[in-house]
């Protein structure tokens, strides 16, 4: 069980987070949406802690962090237990696609190289780009890129996936690969939060969704009864507005 | 006065050369000693290490803001006032100090300048999988950064090495002290520093074109 509880964060006077509590279930996958600017990221920061939050308290795998008291310790526990992909990749710029992926096994969980070799081929090999292990990102093009993205946080091995927007820095032609990508794990019961603007997607994908505005949760529930019938108004001006740039 | 002697001048160089090895030794410590040092600098500096940071700023401004030469006399000649250790002090320890002293300033700013240059997201994406800081700026930061920091840190060795002959002014016995030896004994000037300067930058251009080849094969890599 993940859990969050009245997380806040606020940048000068402006407040991102004021207050998001959910809980997710292990194998489920939980889609953030909301207009640009209103928190999807700095939530998904924020349980990782690569963003401070000022108050509020994430549990992932029985580790509770709570943001007044964290220690560094706890921190790092959090981190090995939650693995992120970016909008922008950021995959290693100095380490070659198989470098990657053995990096969290290596460095974080100590398996030996050769063991932890075979287990990233492996991670090559379900996300497609077996043949690319020796390109180094810049070699790559978007979507393999953001591909070897989700590959570094498979091996993490994590109790949750932390996804933020990962196809909004992509090509149109190269979403189809990384979403693809992102069903199979679905399928394959990776627990996963999903920030993203992509919204067949969200809908298709989602066990649960939640929409946020200016750092408050406007309406949750199951995506089905969200996107035929949202209950709030707030959320029928947002899923009209991508209704009409579907047309256009 | 005749004007310039071959004989002179072919005779001084290899009284030069064979103090090359001096000259090297003070280069190479020196130059250890301050990349050490510059990167420790670069570091606090750039994720502004609490407590040290403000000294840091202190250190480097001195350091850039005041003459190399001062700084060696300060240091071996004024605080020999106050230390035992430093008045029985070997010219070429002393050197050696000095010039990483104050070659760790600018290299930190180079070392600095390269740092910034790599993208937060690389440090993040570091963090996000697990490692801690310290393991995050040495297996992902620092070796992008390098390909950015040659340029400028070669520049500074270049200057470094140039700036050990400063060393003959509290009796280091390197290159430039045995021309100044020498000529004040035969008081052939001109023959003797016009073959220094030459050695010197035969020395640096060598220096030059291994650094040019250096970058090149670093840009190469991915």
């Amino acid at each position: 069980m993940i859990k969050v509880r009245n997380l806040k964060k606020s940048f000068g006077e402006l407040k991102v987070l004021d207050g998001i509590s959910f809980d997710l279930e292990e194998g489920k996958v939980l889609v953030v949406i909301g207009p640009s600017g209103t928190g999807k990221s700095t939530l998904l920061r924020c349980m990782n802690y690569l963003e401070r939050p000022a108050e509020g308290e994430i549990e992932v795998d029985h580790i509770k962090v709570e943001a007044k008291t964290a220690k560094k310790e706890e921190i790092y526990k959090l981190r090995s237990r939650t693995a992120m992909v970016f909008q922008n990749y950021n995959l290693f710029k100095n380490k070659t696609a198989l470098e990657n992926i053995m990096e969290p096994m290596t460095s974080v969980q100590r398996i030996p190289k050769q063991q932890a070799e075979k287990k990233a081929l492996e991670i090559l090999d379900a996300v497609g780009l077996i043949e690319k292990r020796e390109h180094y990102p810049s070699q790559l093009s978007g979507g393999q890129q953001q591909r070897i993205g989700i590959g570094r946080a498979m091996a993490v091995n994590p109790r949750v996936m932390l996804i933020d927007e990962p196809t909004s820095s992509l090509d149109p032609e190269l979403v189809g690969e990384v979403l693809a990508l992102l069903y199979d794990l679905a399928r394959n019961h990776t627990t996963m939060i999903i920030a993203t603007h992509e919204m067949e997607f969200a809908r298709n994908i989602a066990d649960y969704i939640i929409f946020i505005e200016d750092g408050k949760i406007i309406e949750e529930g199951d995506p089905e009864q969200f996107f035929n019938e949202p209950k709030t108004y707030r959320a029928q001006q947002f899923l009209k507005k991508f209704k009409k740039n579907d047309i256009g | 006065m005749d004007a310039f002697r071959l004989d002179y001048f072919f005779d001084m160089i290899p009284k030069i050369v064979k103090l090359f090895p001096e000259t090297v030794k003070v280069a190479f410590f020196s130059l250890l000693l301050s990349l050490f040092l510059g990167l420790v600098l670069a570091v606090i500096r750039q994720y502004r290490i609490k407590g040290l940071y403000f000294l840091s700023c202190i250190y480097v401004s001195f350091f850039r803001g005041t003459p190399f030469i001062g700084q060696l006399f300060l240091f071996y000649y004024g605080f020999a006032q106050l230390s035992e250790t430093i008045r029985e002090m070997s010219p070429f320890t002393a050197v050696v100090i000095a010039l990483s002293a104050n070659y760790c300033a600018f290299m930190s700013e180079d070392i600095r300048a390269a740092l910034n240059s790599v993208e937060k997201g690389q440090y993040e994406a570091g963090l996000s999988i697990g490692l801690k800081p310290l393991a995050v700026i040495y297996k992902i930061v620092l070796p992008q950064a390098v390909r950015t920091a040659v340029p400028g840190l070669s520049n500074n060795f270049i200057n470094l090495f140039k700036s050990t002959a400063i060393g003959f002014m509290i009796g280091y016995k390197d290159m430039m002290a045995i021309v100044s030896m020498e000529t004040s004994r035969t008081y052939r000037f001109l023959e003797g520093y016009a073959a220094a300067m030459l050695i010197y930058w035969g020395i640096i251009s060598v220096l030059s074109f291994m650094q040019g080849k250096m970058e090149r094969k670093l840009n190469r890599i991915y």
